[in-house]
């Protein structure tokens, strides 16, 4: 069986379920492999590049041995925006990632909000939900793997369970993800934000 | 042509296990063969046992399967399919509201438009419901 070597994969799930979760997962492993990371939300602890869909687009040529993530791809490239020149431009964009050398991986809620070339380019789906079966600690992750270009009936490839606890505090689960969005910021480690503030060291500084 | 390399945690995640995989959840054996009972019963329109049930597992591959734009060779199947989630629905001791959260989240389209069917299919699967 043939095997991309840059796969476009879409982690699909309902509200809460660990997409993002596993995206944040995902990047550090990722990232561990020698990969660059871009994405569309915020990392902590991670040398990555934050991105928008549109900034991401506009820098094709810095795409190189990169893994892309981008969250809630709906806001990109809704499904009811079909015949519009952005869904296209998307489309054409996440088709040709693998001459990028580039693994793009989206997340989304509902299967038909996203245009339909995205999901008919994306190889594989990782189905996550909260894994509650013995020994389960918080973060734990069931995640079913579908080959979504695998003939009918035959798509299911395997479930695994992913420990993902220690990710939680590393990207933010209230982040608003922005449509159109050109961000294409320099790439950079972004402390989690429950780092002690610099308010201390100016206190030092006025004591005797 | 040589054998492209793979980048590690790919492979991890989509390379096809030949032996069962080892991090199940409890009572999740037999997956491949159930699911080839599942999909084989489903498309090749064979007779529902009235006592069959199904649990989570085919339920998300019934699912998954109408998510990635499966059709199902006859109406038949199609109610067959319905009538299964509602009592897999019911008989797995969902409430009304846990039921109407799963249906919702599924988009589960049958023949026809989803602008059509969904709202109706909705409705039946609903209808029924004790708790």
């Amino acid at each position: 069986m043939y095997i991309q070597q840059y796969p476009i994969i879409g982690i699909i799930g309902d509200r809460g379920t660990g997409k993002t979760l596993l995206m944040r997962y995902l990047a550090s492993a990722y990232a561990e492999t020698g990969l660059s990371i871009v994405g569309n939300f915020n990392m902590y602890d991670l040398f990555y590049r934050k991105a928008g869909m549109k900034g991401a687009m506009n820098h094709v040529d810095q795409l190189k041995d990169c893994v892309l993530f981008f969250d809630e791809i709906y806001n990109d490239a809704d499904a009811k925006d079909y015949f519009s020149k952005n869904n296209k431009a998307i489309t054409g964009f996440a088709a040709q990632t693998r001459k990028f050398h580039t693994t793009f991986i989206y997340s989304l809620q509902l299967f038909f909000t996203v245009d339909k070339r995205i999901r008919s380019f994306t190889d594989y789906f990782f189905q996550p939900e909260p894994y509650e079966g013995p020994d389960a600690k918080p973060g734990d992750l069931l995640v079913r793997v579908f080959n979504a270009k695998a003939g009918y009936g035959n798509d299911f490839v395997k479930e695994l369970v992913v420990s993902c606890g220690k990710y939680y505090p590393l990207f933010d689960t209230d982040e608003l993800i922005r449509t159109d969005d050109e961000t294409w910021e320099d790439p950079g480690l972004k402390p989690p934000p429950n780092l002690p503030k610099e308010k201390n060291r100016k206190k030092n500084k006025k004591s005797p | 042509m040589g054998k492209q390399p793979i980048n590690p945690v790919t492979e991890a995640f989509i390379v096809q296990e030949v032996a069962a995989p080892k991090d199940l959840a409890p009572g999740a054996t037999e997956k491949d063969t159930l699911l080839t009972d599942v999909y084989s019963a489903v498309f090749n329109g064979d007779e529902p046992s009235t006592k069959a049930r199904i649990n989570d597992q085919q339920l998300n591959a019934y699912a998954n399967a109408l998510a990635y734009g499966q059709t199902f060779k006859n109406d038949f199947i199609s109610k067959w399919i319905e009538t299964r989630l509602r009592l897999s629905i019911s008989l797995g001791g969902k409430s009304r509201a846990e039921a109407t959260s799963i249906i919702s989240a599924l988009m589960i389209p049958f023949s026809g438009t989803v602008q059509d069917e969904k709202p109706t299919m909705k409705k039946r699967l609903l209808d029924g419901f004790t708790r």
